[in-house]
């Protein structure tokens, strides 16, 4: 397929689940604010950190406090990683691609993009930011479908795919990193089972983390949410379905790899397949994490290199500066 | 209320109305079924449809609006009704009309044969800044320089249809026609209940049809070449290349190698025998044309020139979409098909002509004075409604450019029931049926009927006011309690979705 159609599809995928992990993000951690009864600005900072843009926030508002963090991530356009920022890019992206899409998968993204854009810059309603991160989270689910029964089963899916996947293995590890800091830390006060419970409740994983594994432990559900090869949203489920969608669009049997892309993407998902959580522990979780999200973001360049970018180093599209790929 | 209460026809041709009370008969049934509706309900509607049309995002794009720059095209409730009989009329002109100008395309970048026979001035058509010399002695497949036409057509107060403009470049707005019978479809469904309507939804599929044609390969790799997402019509062009289910391409995304073009996809090179070009001339090939051009593909032209690949529309089809060359339209149908001009041209004042522009300076206040290149609305004057000043600065130009201007008498366009600061008033309206020609002819039923939205207005274009309606050529009509009887196909598409 056209490599500049593959981008596209490949970043609304990875836009989207942006939107959905940080609007999850915002709505755990709003709940979970109002149990402390006051403006906890510790785990504020730990939700803003988990975005990896704790730079530019701290430039543009100093001090960490709720009221600032809910701006910064809800409704920032000048925040990349922002709700309104991610549902933008997708959509821009998607504008660029339309012909891969069913036209209802196009238009659930557009009223997404519509809803989402009403949300004034300082989110004071609390009502009406429940209800647009609500339609961030509800329209994913309606595009999944969408995509799950209308798509062709070509490479536009297997390029969407990639980049949901690998977005969401991203998003996964972010999460789990930011309380990394917490295990064990003896100077924090008080019982961490309430902060690792909206981590689960984050990755939506809560329910099912019960089901596997019972009362909450922080290095149990740091488990579940790296390891665990049944539940989608872990990071090893995720690259292996990275893996089985790079694999598909070249073809390469199981084992093999055919360009950098495969190569890395494979030893890194064959690398979680043969981790277990006392491994982690022993190099120390936040190292283990660090590496690993290096070795991630090499998959995302090898697979930019491989696939979209154009042989000869130019300018990138120069008619379409809006929504090109960027992280 | 009666939408029609305070309806005044003002002296104008209506498309829908004989006379005050009294539709036309083929837009009995529209009429009745919106006057069932009432005023109140009609505007809540049209909230309906526009909504509508904003979650789809068809939407264009307003240059130097930064801030909004996706907008909605307005759109209109009310139908415009095209009786069958005089369709089939207007159908064969348009047919006859294209394709005397293709021959004319084929023989003035060839033989010359209309120029050697003096039809035409000579000097006229060279000094065209739509030739391209580039083009001479090139045989496009199928002997078609121009297989996507769409034909502006007035109405004047006397009921006589006339072809105002010829669209033979890129011409744009299919999809909205495309868009806007969907969204009648769903929101006025009871409209469609007395009538068959021309269904219109096989556009991409004949499109699809005239590219494919324009290759002898069996399975030609078709895209569609846009300038971007950036571009006024990129609304147009992703919807056309997702329903016709072909690539759409940037220049970046095609390379040419050995006068072959050539797709960059995610597994290699892939082969291209037809481009669908949005891109106007001058932007195509930086290499043949503008050398500072981003958008384009360099070496396109020479492989198009050289029978590596297809191009529709072909470069240099501007020289006879030129407004200059318009006028002799009529001249050139019976040159080439020793026929009569089955729809008149409007009366046209060349500029270049020393007698002919005399003619206009004098009568200024009275005429519409084009640039013969522009479109969209751009660089023209309205003489009855400009201002002295502004008719005097206009002379001044018309006498150091002659070649560029023409001038017509102001016509007074049919109008059409539009539903415009909440009552029911007319409009003014044109209407643009495409014309598709690659191994057959095919027109439109109907096409896009564009409306000046703003009282009094003449221009009907989106940049400058405008909007659209449905169209309808209206194939039967049926009592509304006998639905039954329409035809199939009539019935399939007013139940689609």
């Amino acid at each position: 397929m056209l490599s500049r159609a593959a981008s596209s599809l490949y970043w609304t995928a990875r836009y989207l689940e942006r939107a959905e992990s940080v609007a999850r993000l915002l709505d755990v951690n709003l709940r979970f604010s109002l149990d402390l009864g006051s403006d906890d600005g510790d785990s504020w900072a730990a939700v803003v950190a988990t975005t990896g843009d704790q730079t530019p926030f701290l430039a543009r508002h100093g001090a960490v406090n709720r009221d600032a963090a809910v701006a910064f991530l809800a409704a920032d356009p000048g925040n990349p990683n922002s709700v309104v920022s991610c549902v933008q890019a997708a959509r821009e992206n998607a504008r660029a691609a339309r012909e891969y899409l069913p036209s209802e998968a196009w238009e659930a993204l557009n009223t997404l993009h519509l809803t989402v854009r009403r949300l004034p810059a300082e989110p004071g309603d609390p009502e009406r930011l429940d209800r647009t991160l609500e339609a961030v989270r509800s329209s994913g689910r309606e595009l999944d479908g969408l995509l799950a029964t209308a798509l062709l089963r070509d490479e536009g899916w297997l390029f969407l795919r990639l980049g949901q996947s690998l977005e969401r293995a991203d998003q996964t590890s972010r999460l789990v990193d930011v309380q990394t800091a917490a295990l064990g830390a003896p100077e924090r006060d008080g019982d961490e089972a309430p902060r690792w419970e909206a981590v689960a409740r984050s990755a939506n994983a809560l329910a099912m983390y019960r089901r596997r594994h019972g009362g909450t432990d922080g290095r149990k559900v740091a488990e579940f949410l790296l390891l665990d090869g049944a539940f989608p949203r872990s990071v090893a489920f995720c690259l292996r379905s990275a893996e089985e969608s790079l694999r598909a669009i070249t073809g390469t049997p199981p084992g093999f790899f055919g360009n950098a892309a495969e190569k890395g993407l494979g030893r890194l998902a064959s690398e979680l397949r043969y981790t277990e959580m006392a491994d982690v522990l022993r190099e120390g979780m936040h190292q283990w994490l660090d590496r690993f999200q290096a070795r991630l973001n090499e998959v995302g360049d090898a697979v930019r290199v491989q696939y979209f970018e154009p042989p000869s180093p130019e300018a990138p599209g120069a008619g379409s500066a809006a929504g090109q790929p960027q992280q | 209320m009666n939408p029609f209460a305070t309806y005044r026809l003002e002296g104008f041709h209506d498309e829908m109305l004989l006379a005050l009370g009294r539709p036309r008969p083929a837009a009995e049934g529209l009429m009745r079924a919106a006057q069932a509706m009432g005023l109140d309900e009609l505007k809540r509607r049209q909230a309906l449809a526009e909504e509508s049309l904003l979650r789809k995002g068809i939407t264009f794009n307003v240059y130097g609006h930064a801030d909004a720059q996706e907008k909605i095209f307005p759109f209109d409730v009310l139908p415009r009704v095209i009786d069958r009989t005089e369709w089939t009329r207007l159908e064969a002109g348009l047919k006859q009309r294209l394709l005397a100008l293709n021959l004319f395309l084929q023989d003035v970048y060839n033989e010359c044969r209309i120029l050697k026979d003096k039809v035409l001035p000579q000097d006229l058509v060279l000094s065209s800044r739509g030739y391209l010399p580039q083009c001479q002695g090139v045989t496009p497949p199928l002997r078609t320089w121009c297989p996507i036409a769409g034909t502006d057509l007035v109405r004047d107060r006397n009921g006589t249809m006339y072809v105002l403009e010829d669209n033979l470049r890129c011409p744009s707005g299919v999809s909205y026609a495309l868009e806007n019978r969907q969204v009648m479809k769903r929101v006025f469904p009871e409209f469609f209940a007395a009538v068959a309507v021309a269904p219109v939804d096989d556009y991409p599929s004949r499109l699809l049809a005239t590219l494919q044609s324009l290759s002898p390969a069996r399975r030609p790799g078709v895209v569609l070449l846009t300038p971007g997402v950036n571009n006024s019509a990129y609304y147009e062009h992703s919807f056309l290349a997702q329903q016709m289910g072909v690539d759409l391409v940037e220049g970046g995304d095609l390379t040419v190698e050995q006068g072959r073009v050539t797709l960059r996809s995610t597994s290699g090179p892939q082969p291209v025998d037809v481009v669908y070009r949005r891109i106007d001339d001058d932007f195509l090939d930086p290499l043949a044309f503008r050398p500072d051009s981003l958008l384009g593909v360099p070496g396109l032209f020479r492989a198009w020139a050289s029978g590596g690949v297809a191009l529709a529309n072909a470069p240099g089809t501007g020289v006879a979409d030129d407004k200059a060359i318009y006028a002799y339209v009529p001249a050139i149908i019976r040159y080439y098909l020793s026929e009569e001009p089955l729809i008149p041209n409007v009366e046209t004042y060349v500029c270049w002509d020393a007698g002919q522009r005399d003619h206009v300076l004098k009568h200024l206040h009275e005429m519409v004075v084009k640039a013969v290149n522009e479109s969209g609305g751009y660089g023209m004057l309205v003489g009855p409604h400009a201002g002295e000043a502004e008719r005097e600065a206009f002379a001044a130009r018309i006498q150091a450019h002659p070649r560029n201007y023409i001038a017509q008498p102001t016509l007074a366009l049919s109008r059409v029931p539009t539903l415009a600061d909440g009552v029911v008033e007319g409009r003014h309206v044109d209407l643009r049926p495409y014309i598709l020609s690659g191994a057959r002819q095919w027109v439109t039923p109907g096409g896009l009927t564009r409306v000046a939205l703003r009282k009094g207005s003449l221009v009907v274009n989106s940049s400058q006011g405008g909007g659209s309606k449905d169209t309808w050529v209206v194939l039967d009509r049926l009592g509304g309690a006998a639905s039954w009887r329409r035809p199939a196909a009539a019935v399939a598409a007013a139940a689609g979705g």
